[in-house]
Formats: C-alpha cells, structure tokens, sequence
C-alpha cells in the first residue's frame, strides 16, 4: 500500500523522530487509528476526506480486512508505517502533502457576497443535511435566539432529548456570541460529549463553531491569537468528558485545522466561489460519518451567524473583557 | 418496566453501525426507550434522565459503549444483546473496492468516459444539478417532476447550444444505444428510432415494434411539457435531427400529445429533410395537419408501431383500427362476457398506471360516444368532482400526482390500484374494468401477481350481489421483460382477465362490450 496524501505535521513529525511508534487504536472498514505519544494519527481509504493527522492511502482499502488488532505495536519511520504483523505495511514515498490549517491569507468576497453565500448555505442545509445527530437542538436555537437569524428548519415537537440540554446549550451559544472567553469554557463543559456517535454530535458541532470563527477571523481582520485564546479555552474542560477520538478533533479544530471537505467549504464561503462549488463541498463534508459532517455544517453556520451579524461581531472585536491575560484594555 | 443494559468497554463502532443499531433497537417490539452512544457525562446524565441507568451506566468511561433500553416486564435483555452483535458483526456486502460518491464533480471525476447523468432529485434541486452535468458535457435524463417552466427552457437552451440531450423534466423512459434507463423494456435492436413526449407512450410502440419483428435504434424522451408553446418543442426538435441524421435509423417515430400549434408546424417542417419516413402520433392530433407534412398520421400508438414496421419492410402504411383475433372471435368473446353480467350493469371503470395509456383510452372511446369522466378529463366538464370517487364511465390515470403524493407510482406499487379495484366493485352498475399492466425495468417485479388478490376480491363482491364484473387487461412488455411477458399472462387469463395484444385493441373491447351492454 501507498499513501497517495499525508498531513503536513504527521510527516514532520515522523521525520523529526517525534513519531516514531505507536498501537492501533481502533479499526473500522474506511479507516485504522493509531495512538501515539504525539496524539491520534488516522490512515484513510482512499475515498475519505484528508483530515489532520491523517493519511490517505491510494484507493479503496477496507482495514477491517487487514488482520490489525487493537494494541498492535505499528512503527513509523519516513519510508513507510509498518504493523507488527504480516499485513503491508503503507510506504510514505511520493505522497502528496496537505496542510490541515487556514491557509492566509484567505481570499475574500465582499461582504455582500459573503451573505448571498450564507444564504446558499442555508439552502444546502435544507436539501442535504441529515437532522438526526444536532439538529433538532440547533432547530430549537432558531426559535429561542431569533437574533441569530437562523434558516427554520423543520422542527420536530420537543423531545425529552432536547428538554434535557435545552438551557444548557442556549447558555453555550450566548457566551459564544457575546465572545465571553470564562462563561463560555463554563459552558462548553456542560455540553461537550452529549449526543450519539464516536465522536459524539454536540462535539463535532463545537468543533464547526470553532472552525468557523478562526477562518472568520482571517476574513475580519480580527486578531487571531484571541480567537485561538477563546478556542483553547472553550474546550479546556474537555478531557474526561467525551471520547479520545472526539477530544483529539476538538484540539485540532480549535486550532482551525480540520478536514479538506470542511476548509473547502469555508473557503467557498468566504471566498466568493460560485453556488455549485459551495453545494459541492456541503454535500462532501455531508458525507463525514453518519450525521458528524451535518453536525459540523451546523457548527460553522451557527458560527457564521454570530460573525457576520454587526452587532454580535461588535461584542467580539469591541468587548475589553476578551479575557486575553496579555492583551490591554481597550 | 425491565432496563436492558449493554456494555461494551473500550469499543469503538464507527457512526452509521451506531445509527443502525439505534434505529433497530427502537423497531423492536417491547422496546419503548432506547439510548445508544459512548459513556460521556452527558450521556450518563441523559440516560439517568430518561429513567434508562444504574450502577453499571454511570460507571462507565467516555471510552466506552453503550446501550440502554427500557422494554416491557417479560423482555429478556440477551435478546438486544444478539441483535446487537448481529448489527455490529454483520458482513458489510462486498463492495469496500467501489469508490462511493456523493458529488457531480466527483462521478465525473471516477467515471472517465461517462457521457449521460440520470438525474432522479427533488424538483427544488434537480435543474442546478442538471445544469450542471451538462457544463460537465454530460447529456441529461431527468426523472425529476416539479421542475419549473423557466428552468426547463433554460435547460433545454443550454443543451442545444451545446449539442446535448435533455430528456424531460418529468422523463420516465427511454432507450439509448439499446440501453434501457429507467421504465423502460427490453426491446430488440433495430431501425426504427423513436422521439416520445410521452412515457408509457413510448414504451407501448416500442414494446409492440417488438412484437411486430422490428426493433429500436434509439428511443429519446422529451418530457411531458416539450412540446408547449413556453419549451416550443425544443427537445423533439433536436431529437428529430439527431435520428434523422443517424444512418442506423430507418424510420422514425414521433410520439406526443397534440402540440401547441406553432410548435406542431416547427416539427413537422423538418419532416420534409428527413429523406426516410416519418410515422408521427400526436395522439388525436391534427391528421390532416400531419399528412400534409409528408409524414404519417396515426389513429393509435399501436397504429403508430404498426405503420413503422410495414414502411420498414416496404409496405403501405395502412390504418389498423380493428382486432387481431378474427372478428368472429372477437363476437363470441363479447357476448360471452356479456352474459355473464346482471341487469343494470352498464358502466366502465379503467384503471390505468399509464397516463398516456389512459388518455388514449379516453380519446378512442369518446370517438365512439362515450363520455368519460377523469382525474385527467378530455375537457374540463369530464373532471371528476372527487378523483377518489368514480361516476358513470371513469377513466382514471392513477399515475398522476394526486395519487402520487408520498406515494411510489403504481407501476412500481399497485397497492392503490388494487384497493380501488376493490372500491369499484361496490358499485353495482359497472360492468367493465379495463387495467394496463406496464412491464421493464422499473416497473413491479409481478404486476399481474399483486392484482390478483383485488380481482378475486372485486369478481366475489360482485358475485355475492348476484352480478359478475368483466375484466380487461393488457400488458404493455415483451418477452425479454424482467417480469416474463408469459407467466404474466397466463396468472391474469388464469384470473379471468380478458387480455388483448394492444391498449387500443383492449379499449375497443371495453367498447365493444359496452356498446352490447347499452344495446348499441
């Protein structure tokens, strides 16, 4: 087997000796995780999204029938990632290379486009996303924070599910809006981990928020250490609340740094791509897991709402209290 | 109530296995509550809020699975457990190798060489992704209904310009290079090329080209609203020249209903360039308007196919308007029918699948004087007051979108056909059902099969009011059908079911037996 493309910081890693080795985690059909010192390191079948920490090998490959167990010793060297048993190992040579942040800077539309753009998004949602994971939640949103302008989705009738983390997730999003770096750790630990999915529903859609207000960043000119800042700190009470798997994706997705289909479609956002190039990317990054990729669509529209509405982008860039300890007053 | 609790530490089940496993548990009966997920805080917290926890849920770590359900008293809880090893064990099929793709761009990317997208989406969505295949250089089926006027004219522009089909909105059928897409039969190879704005239509002429000894070269469908003044023909247009100018094709067929006027001018001015002949069936249409043209006119779509097949082979294109079977035949049938019915019995129900069957249903009867009332009428006096309820002579095209609303088409699900037919037979005027059974692919894998138990049912109402109830069949398929054209037939005659070759030659004896019934 091949890598056909490999992330930039696992191949640096591996060359500077900071991966040397590590045991398989988890194996699925289009996927194999292993677990090193320096985090998860993902391999991909070929069909699957480049994703941090990742590689993707050339074409389809089915994992589950490789013979890996879990706590199999792998070894990683720069030629190749071998297992510890007869099974191929992946030779690294000749890979492409991908770099999992925001590229900058980023190419922006004006901001009359920016909002046509969100409005084609909202229609994407519509038609592609599937509701399952949290949709009914951010539903709920649309009705009980109408400021953020949110696109109606079909609303079920109140669940018991919903009842239950309905105060606790208004409260999340209100501290996100407002750019309240304290309440909203606080409040982000009250709901990290809630939801079905190996990377439970709410996290992935932390994880769209966050990713979304980084590249917002870029495309405001605001400062990005502070969102870096309120990002760490969102997930700070992370550990011990959710999964290995989910907490290494909130770590990578607090720095900005997420899947190709996920940074294609903000890219397309925010860069003034056409309507077809936009629907493109929703329905790859759809195509994440069973309802993860809608939960991170639903993240970064949320995201963007808050952003691109002046008067919460006002609370964000004019807010003295960002809770930055080195930043001054203004 | 019994909580069935299933853990499993240190698991990791990617999300569309956890997804099924929800969605199976919550099928099983006797489950009423069920959580599925990893053992996070909050998971924990919800399960002990849904009343689904104990000691062995809220010890659990985020790292692990679980599975909690509430399920009545006598519920054992090995019994989720199985099923959820069976979930979680089952064998994915065998297809890890294919490359799945879920965009335009993506397919094209995988399908090198691909030149046709068959498009199959919500109204609301289908033309943007039309167009987009077509900016791809892919020629375009599109199935899809609830596409706007505006969209299609805008489609079909884009096409012409760019030399490529655009087969619909609203396009059931059609056959290129001899491969069937979507409803559609399998049908001998030929030179007979059909253009149809018209689904069924298109499948009865080419089905009885078949049967004739000819064959297809190529079968273009336009969708219903082609041939409008808004569309102006456009798709029938380009289909026309491109037959005519296919060497493979020997005599071309057109199929609609009648066009606006202009437009019928447009499309038969081409008939003259064609340099080989041209049946055309603008089903009851302007005969004259079409025989000036140079092309030739048709009294049925079996007329159509019949017509194509003798100037094929060199023979005069004669009208067909009677039977088969030798009228003497055809005599005894009737009056046996008809003996068999009570007094009062006068009326017709025809249950259709196909629109166009239907409508040509209509036309033929309506020329021998029968008024027919429909949820598609011939003039708007005829509409039914309430579709679901029939009156006097009723023709209903249960294909069409009231009936289909949520529903599959009843070609593909004759249930609603089936609970009408049953319906009908508490009427104890009606004296003739006449049913089309539509084969190919797409259609039923048993149409005749799924209507059997409803016409016992109907022949048993009937009966036990001292009447009988004479049923009409045709079945529009060939041999090489997936269904097998023979033991369909033979399960209906089996029925009682009178089977004519053609939808035409069924009308007409639908309306022979009325014509008896009213002393005509």
């Amino acid at each position: 087997m091949k890598a056909f493309c490999i992330c930039e910081k696992l191949l640096i890693a591996i060359y500077n000796k900071e991966i040397t080795s590590g045991s398989v985690h988890s194996v699925f059909s289009g996927a194999c995780n292993i677990k090193t010192d320096k985090g998860m390191v993902t391999l991909l079948s070929g069909e699957k999204e480049m994703s941090p920490m990742s590689l993707v090998v050339e074409g389809p490959v089915d994992f589950k029938k490789l013979d890996l167990s879990r706590n199999m010793p792998v070894a990683f060297s720069p030629e190749a990632i071998a297992f510890g048993n007869s099974s191929p190992g992946i030779g690294l040579g000749d890979s492409r290379r991908w770099f999992p942040g925001v590229a900058a800077p980023i190419e922006k539309c004006p901001e009359k486009d920016l909002l046509k753009n969100l409005t084609v998004l909202e229609r994407g949602i519509e038609a592609y996303c599937k509701h399952g994971g949290i949709g009914s939640i951010v539903g709920m949103l649309g009705v009980e924070m109408p400021e953020l302008g949110l696109v109606t989705m079909e609303i079920y009738p109140e669940d018991k599910i919903v009842r239950f983390i309905k105060s606790r997730f208004l409260d999340f999003i209100h501290a996100v809006a407002c750019g309240d770096t304290g309440s909203a750790a606080d409040r982000a630990a009250s709901v990290i981990g809630f939801g079905p999915g190996l990377t439970p529903s709410m996290d992935d859609f932390i994880g769209g928020i966050m990713v979304s207000l980084v590249y917002l960043a870029g495309y405001y000119d605001m400062e990005p250490e502070r969102i870096y800042h309120f990002n760490r700190q969102l997930i700070s009470g992370a550990p011990g609340k959710t999964t290995g798997i989910s907490l290494e994706m909130l770590k990578h997705s607090a720095e900005g740094e997420t899947n190709d289909a996920v940074r294609t479609l903000m890219l397309a956002v925010l860069g003034g791509s056409g309507e077809e190039d936009i629907l493109d990317s929703l329905k790859r990054t759809v195509n994440i897991g069973e309802t993860s990729g809608s939960d991170i669509i639903l993240g970064l529209y949320v995201g963007l709402k808050i952003l691109t509405n002046f008067k919460f982008r006002g609370e964000w860039i004019n807010e003295p209290v960002c809770r930055h300890p080195e930043r001054e007053l203004l | 109530m019994n909580l069935c609790v299933d853990i499993r530490k240190g698991s990791y089940y990617d999300s569309v296995a956890l997804m099924l496993v929800t969605k199976e548990i919550k099928k099983m009966s006797g489950v009423t509550e069920v959580i599925v997920g990893m053992g996070t805080d909050l998971n924990k917290e919800l399960a002990a809020n849904l009343g689904l926890s104990d000691v062995r849920i809220s010890g659990l770590t985020p790292n692990d699975f679980f599975i909690a359900a509430s399920a009545r008293e006598d519920f054992k809880a090995e019994t989720i457990i199985n099923r959820v090893d069976e979930l979680l064990n089952r064998e994915k099929p065998d297809n890890a190798g294919e490359i799945r793709v879920n965009t335009l761009g993506a397919a094209v990317r995988h399908l090198k060489g691909a030149n046709m997208a068959v498009i199959s989406l919500p109204g609301k969505y289908a033309a943007a992704e039309a167009a987009r295949a077509l900016q791809n250089g892919l020629h375009v089926m599109l199935f899809s209904d609830n596409v706007s006027v505006e969209e299609e004219l805008e489609l079909k522009k884009l096409g012409r310009d760019k030399g490529l089909l655009v087969m619909g909105p609203d396009c059931g059928t059609a056959i290129i290079n001899h491969v069937p897409l979507c409803f559609a039969n399998v049908v001998r190879k030929g030179s007979i090329g059909i253009v149809g704005a018209s689904g069924t239509g298109t499948q009865e002429v080419s089905v009885l080209v078949d049967r004739l000894g000819g064959g297809v070269s190529q079968v273009i469908g336009t969708g219903g609203r082609d041939l409008k003044s808004q569309i102006g023909g456009i798709m029938m247009l380009e289909g026309f020249q491109a037959l005519i100018d296919d060497p493979e094709t020997k005599v071309i067929v057109l199929i609609s209903k009648p066009p606006a006027p202009e437009v019928a001018e447009k499309i038969l001015s081409l008939v003259k360039s064609a340099n080989k002949p041209v049946v055309v069936d603008f089903i009851g249409g302007d005969r004259k308007q079409i025989e000036r043209s140079g092309a030739f006119a048709c009294i049925s779509l079996e007329d159509a196919a019949r017509k194509a097949v003798s100037l094929l082979n060199g023979k005069e294109a004669e009208d067909f308007e009677g039977f088969e079977k030798p009228e003497t035949e055809i005599s005894e049938l009737v009056t046996k029918e008809v003996s068999r019915l009570g007094s009062g019995q006068k009326y017709l129900r025809a249950l259709y699948t196909g629109g166009t069957l239907a409508d040509e249903a209509m036309k033929l009867l309506g020329r021998e004087g029968y008024g027919i009332y429909s949820n598609i009428p011939l003039t708007p006096e005829m509409k039914l007051p309430d579709i679901r309820k029939s009156v006097k002579h009723t023709c209903i095209d249960l294909g069409d979108d009231d009936f289909t609303l949520g529903k599959p088409h009843p070609m593909i699900d004759p249930s609603g056909r089936a609970e009408r037919l049953v319906q009908e037979a508490g009427d104890e005027e009606i004296a003739v059902v006449l049913m089309d059974f539509v084969m190919g692919y797409g259609s039923n894998a048993d149409p005749a099969g799924e209507m059997l138990p409803a016409i016992a049912e109907a022949k048993k109402l009937m009966k036990e009011k001292g009447k009988d109830i004479c049923i009409v069949g045709y079945i529009c398929g060939t041999d090489n059908d997936p269904q097998g054209c023979k033991a369909q037939k033979e399960k209906l005659e089996e029925a009682g079911v009178v089977l004519m070759p053609s939808n035409a030659q069924a009308v007409r004896f639908a309306g022979r037996l009325l014509d008896q019934l009213n002393n005509k």
